[in-house]
């Protein structure tokens, strides 16, 4: 539970965070493109190395939070990049037949071909999307995305959404709490009663909230617009080059490789 | 279940993405249409996208033992509808992406079909079929959280198997592997939802049906509280 608030740290705590969001979202917009341009493992491994260490060294997000982070996709990507590796009933190398049902299972060597750029592929994903996720802050984020002209409604929504994540989590962490102090997790029936009452009271709330949260705006002359400031930033024409140039380059270099 | 950033190579993230855009542009219509008659409703499913992102990050207890996260795909779909859903999974896939690591921006489009389309219709459309045949609301409710949960991770295998189709037994082949692989979490998953969603049901049910009927739900014992 409390991943979402130590990646929101991050992202309102780390060395970039007052540089513009537009050159943070270019270079991740572009890193992203070059890994899922990437032909071979090479190019998307350089993409992978240079958006972690822009992470790690630039943005200065500690090496071991970041490696603990990119051990989160792993259960997917071992199942998926195994599901890749072997097939049935016909391959290049016999591995064994499984018991009980009589299926032979290859290694297929296109499957090793094809599992090795995705597992690297998608670890160069992963690291561009930990750039933007760890270095830029949802409110600015949604600040990009009005600029990318998203319907003001969706933003809208995202933005009440982003303030409450928080207020629930924190609400759900003290409601699990107290249901744990009283054995409430103790056998796996009571942890289904307990997640359930959790659930729906957290709904309650939720309902409860909304209603709040309109009444105060109209008081404040809501008029079925939220408007906000955005925080004004240093536009550098430097670093706007720089991500322009480094973003470009790794989708060159994923495009000719 | 969510598609990893990066996984889907770029055509099918493309082609995915194109695909689910007109039904989180249709969702948004609808919820503006409603908004117009009802202003707090935007601060409901505005509300109501962090209730799904919190209910996703806590830990469900499952019945095998392993634990996994509940999806709130099928209590959405019945509290909020099939079409407004879509706007709805868009967010919480996207919060999902940025504040949990799960899932990830190049699979929006992919997740968002499996998780924000394919499953709440599922779900709304066995919920509203039980209730028209006066299907008792609790065993309704479970067969349309759990299916709506096989729909996700069958229709995410199909993702995955039309990008990575087997170079000898082809989709089909494809098919049956990744289904296989994710049915070891994904099935106890999806029982363990079902029964939570109507736990959860029963409670709202039994203490708050006149919030239930602010969202104009037909549901069982209403009027409970004056």
């Amino acid at each position: 539970m409390g991943l979402p608030v130590l990646l929101d740290a991050y992202a309102y705590g780390n060395r970039w965070r007052y540089l513009n969001p537009a050159e943070k979202g270019l270079l991740s917009g572009l890193a992203l493109a070059a890994a899922l341009a990437a032909r071979s493992p090479l190019a998307a491994g350089v993409v992978f190395a240079c958006m972690a260490a822009l992470t790690v060294g630039g943005a200065r997000i500690p090496l071991l939070t970041y490696l603990r982070l990119l051990l989160l996709p792993a259960g997917f990507l071992l199942a998926g990049v195994a599901s890749l590796v072997v097939s049935f009933g016909g391959g290049d190398i016999p591995l064994g037949t499984l018991p009980g049902i009589g299926l032979s299972v290859f290694l297929s060597e296109t499957g090793l071909v094809q599992a090795s750029l995705v597992l690297v592929r998608s670890l160069g994903a992963v690291a561009a999307l930990y750039f933007l996720a760890l270095t830029t802050p949802m409110t600015e984020i949604i600040g990009l995305l009005r600029r990318l002209r998203v319907p003001a409604l969706m933003l809208e929504l995202m933005v009440l959404a982003y303030r409450q994540v928080f207020v629930f989590l924190q609400i759900a962490r003290e409601m699990r709490v107290a249901q744990a102090s009283r054995l409430g997790y103790a056998t796996t029936g009571n942890g289904f009663r307990s997640l359930a009452t959790l659930g729906a009271n957290l709904y309650l709330r939720a309902h409860h909230r909304s209603q709040l949260l309109h009444r105060s705006l109209v008081c404040r002359g809501y008029e079925d617009d939220l408007r906000w400031l955005e925080r004004d930033y240093p536009r550098s024409t430097r670093n706007l080059l720089l991500a322009a140039v480094v973003g470009g380059g790794l989708l060159a270099l994923s495009l000719l490789v | 279940m969510h598609i990893m950033e990066g996984f889907l190579p770029a055509e099918h993230a493309l082609a995915w993405g194109a695909v689910s855009l007109p039904f989180v542009a249709l969702g948004l219509r609808a919820i503006k249409k409603k908004v117009r008659e009802n202003p707090e409703l935007k601060m409901l499913l505005g509300v109501s996208a962090a209730f799904t992102f919190v209910l996703s990050a806590l830990k469900l207890p499952s019945v095998t033992g392993s634990c996994s996260h509940p999806t709130g795909t099928g209590l959405g779909a019945v509290l909020f509808g099939p079409l407004a859903m879509a706007p709805i999974a868009a967010i919480v896939l996207l919060f999902q992406a940025l504040l949990l690591a799960h899932g990830g921006l190049t699979t929006l489009g992919a997740n968002i079909f499996s998780m924000g389309i394919v499953g709440p219709l599922v779900a709304y459309g066995l919920f509203r079929a039980g209730r028209l045949i006066r299907l008792p609301q609790g065993p309704t409710l479970f067969f349309a959280a759990t299916l709506a949960d096989l729909a996700t991770y069958l229709t995410t295998s199909v993702q995955l198997a039309l990008a990575f189709p087997d170079p000898v037994g082809g989709f089909v082949a494809a098919l049956a592997k990744f289904a296989g692989i994710f049915a070891v979490t994904q099935i106890p998953l999806a029982v363990s939802e079902g029964l939570l969603t109507v736990l959860i049901f029963n409670v709202l049910v039994k203490h708050s049906s006149r919030e239930l009927h602010d969202l104009g739900l037909p549901l069982a014992r209403e009027g409970a509280r004056p």
